[in-house]
């Protein structure tokens, strides 16, 4: 069942341009030289019931904006975005119900509250019913341990506290849908690993479709069955990790350590790309031939003492993906 | 419902809890209460009625205007004007609420910390100093109240009006200045509208600001007639229905600006 689907999404920004000094902000009162950013660039894509979407891409790519569009409270200057069916923009007040929305960046807690008091409001804000909500909680704290901390005014919580608070009060009414915009942003090794905790059990206990952006691929490699790349504006790549992966990074590297420095290595379906003293690398195709059909057959020819698998680097990749892209095109249009 | 009650009932706890606010506030609102009591007590000597109206009259004018005042604080200037800012108010659309009604509950929430915290104290010491005149029936008490609330919403609203602007100029500065400048000067607060000039007062009947202080004052003070009245609070329901159209207008703009300039 599709969930989500946009269509041929567009957002252009126009900016007026700042000159320096007194006779720049003159001349720019007088006639603004207007830029249009292409924000996001003709966007399509399905997401189905149950996925975990990782939106990735630089700084300024256009992620966050996708995600204020698919949110509904930023209108595309073209193309339509649908959620269960229903535009985010004419529908609003229907919509938000079925939507948890976290932006890593900004609260949506009340900051001079204490969390426990936003979450009864938020209780009654969604219509929540007391059983509902007392299991909710429960739940809420024995995966994100917030009662610890239910107590403290909004403001005086630490950053990794806060985003627990706010995934919290973001899942409370149980919404099948769950947008995160850097969730793990300035968390430490702990926080991540509890927000990833909890975005995993949501996903598996209730079906919840998550789509999120990051700029850290640990929660891609271990949340995301599928991944968005964008840059500048445009998809650049969507599909599982492993795929894109396979893609843009197919080969894999054995490395050998001989008993003997002088001996050479050779095999026909892998290139002997590196040999300096005992150590030897070879890299091969994962399509052309298996890392134990070559075992086998290399340690059956040569005198091999240790040996391990080297896989591509999955950072090296998404930087050649980004930078593979700044070749084409630039977001800034007159 | 249960979301509008239990906004208000936050900011009604959180702001009990602003303590220094109390003794501050207490501070000004005697200080022009004594102020204003004087400045009537010297005008007054050697006549007996100003304007058809007496001295004692006009001391009550002055203490109740006080009182109402210190009730009539909003908060939405300000509190919008920093979601603007911060460029979280986006995200206040995110909730399946109507978020003016969520503005006016938190501000009502604000106005009933202020009974306890201002109105009562202020009410307590003034007593020390000058007698409280009580209204004079139940019913011209209830007919009072029923007008100052209309005059809330006609000031709550000419805020809000003035507050929405910031999704256009993010910083409200002087016009909020401007704005509470007028609201002292002509709506009665201060000095009635019936000691201005007649082409003044004849100008001023077609402004809303009057009806803020001088209507329910009036009607505390006995001054207008039963008919008058009526028409009085008439003309009150009338520019808060005006209000909350515009009101209403212009939100719905702000929110088009902000969903397609991002906030
Ligand atoms: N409200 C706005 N007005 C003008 N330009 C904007 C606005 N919001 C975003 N932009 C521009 O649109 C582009 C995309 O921004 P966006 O916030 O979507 O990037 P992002 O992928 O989320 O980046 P990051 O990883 O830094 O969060 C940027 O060039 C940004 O400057
Ligand atoms: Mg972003």
């Amino acid at each position: 069942m599709i969930v989500i689907s946009a269509d041929q999404l567009s957002k252009k920004f126009t900016v007026i341009r700042r000159e320096k000094g007194l006779k720049g902000a003159l001349s720019s009162l007088i006639h603004p030289e207007k830029i249009t950013v292409n924000a996001v660039d003709n966007v399509s894509f399905k997401i189905e019931k149950g996925e975990i979407v990782g939106f990735i891409g630089p700084n300024g790519a256009g992620k966050s904006t996708t995600v204020k569009m698919m949110t509904g409270i930023l209108h595309p200057t073209s193309g339509s975005v649908e959620i269960n069916g229903l535009s985010p923009f004419k529908d609003r007040k229907k919509v938000v119900r079925e939507l948890g929305v976290v932006f890593g960046q900004r609260t949506q807690l009340y900051w001079d509250l204490r969390l426990g008091e936003s979450f009864e409001l938020l209780k009654r804000i969604y219509q929540i019913s007391d059983s509902m909500y007392k299991a909710n909680m429960k739940q809420m704290d024995e995966v994100l341990g917030i009662n610890e901390f239910i107590h403290i005014p909004v403001r005086q919580l630490s950053l990794g506290q806060r985003m627990r608070g706010e995934l919290a009060a973001a899942m409370l009414h149980s919404p099948p849908v769950l947008f995160l915009d850097e969730p793990t942003i300035g968390l430490d090794v702990e926080g991540k690993h509890s927000i990833r905790k909890f975005i995993r059990e949501i996903n598996q206990r209730y079906g919840t479709t998550v789509i999120l952006t990051t700029h850290d691929l640990d929660d891609v490699e271990q949340l995301c069955s599928r991944l968005i790349v964008i840059n500048h504006g445009r998809i650049v790549e969507d599909g599982p990790l492993q795929d894109i992966a396979e893609r843009m990074a197919p080969y894999r590297f054995l490395v050998l350590e001989i008993a003997s420095p002088g001996i050479g290595i050779r095999h026909s379906l892998a290139d002997t790309v590196r040999q300096n003293g005992n150590q030897v690398w070879l890299r091969f195709r994962k399509s052309e031939i298996s890392a134990s059909r070559l075992i086998s057959d290399l340690c059956y020819s040569y005198p091999v003492l240790d040996l391990k698998i080297k896989e591509p680097d999955i950072e090296d990749m998404i930087r050649e993906l980004y930078k593979l892209n700044d070749k084409t095109g630039s977001g800034v249009c007159n | 419902m249960g979301a509008y009650l239990y906004l208000a009932k936050m900011k009604l706890m959180a702001f009990l809890t602003y303590r220094f606010e109390v003794i501050t506030s207490l501070g000004t609102n005697l200080i022009i209460l004594m102020a204003s009591v004087f400045l009537w007590k010297t005008a007054y000597s050697g006549t007996d009625a100003i304007s058809g109206v007496t001295e004692s009259q006009m001391l009550t004018y002055t203490i109740i205007s006080v009182l109402l005042s210190s009730f009539f604080s909003s908060n939405i200037e300000h509190s919008l004007q920093e979601r603007i800012a911060q460029g979280n108010i986006a995200l206040d659309f995110l909730k399946p609420i109507n978020l003016i009604f969520a503005y006016l509950s938190e501000d009502i929430g604000i106005s009933m910390s202020s009974v306890v915290s201002k109105l009562i104290p202020v009410l307590i010491i003034s007593a020390l100093f000058v007698q409280v005149p009580l209204p004079g029936s139940w019913l011209s008490f209830l007919v009072f109240l029923i007008s100052s609330m209309l005059s809330y919403l006609i000031l709550w609203l000419i805020n809000a009006l003035i507050a929405v602007l910031c999704f256009w100029t993010v910083q409200l500065g002087e016009l909020k200045t401007v704005k509470d400048g007028i609201i002292l000067l002509i709506s009665g607060k201060i000095i009635p509208i019936w000691m201005f000039p007649k082409w003044m007062q004849k100008v001023l009947s077609f402004m809303p600001f009057q009806y803020v202080y001088q209507t329910p004052l009036s009607i505390y003070i006995n001054r207008i007639t039963r008919q008058e009245i009526a028409f009085s609070l008439f003309i009150q329901a009338i520019w808060v229905l005006f209000l909350s159209l515009a009101l209403i207008m212009l939100w719905n703009k702000a929110r088009k600006h902000v969903f397609i300039q991002g906030g």
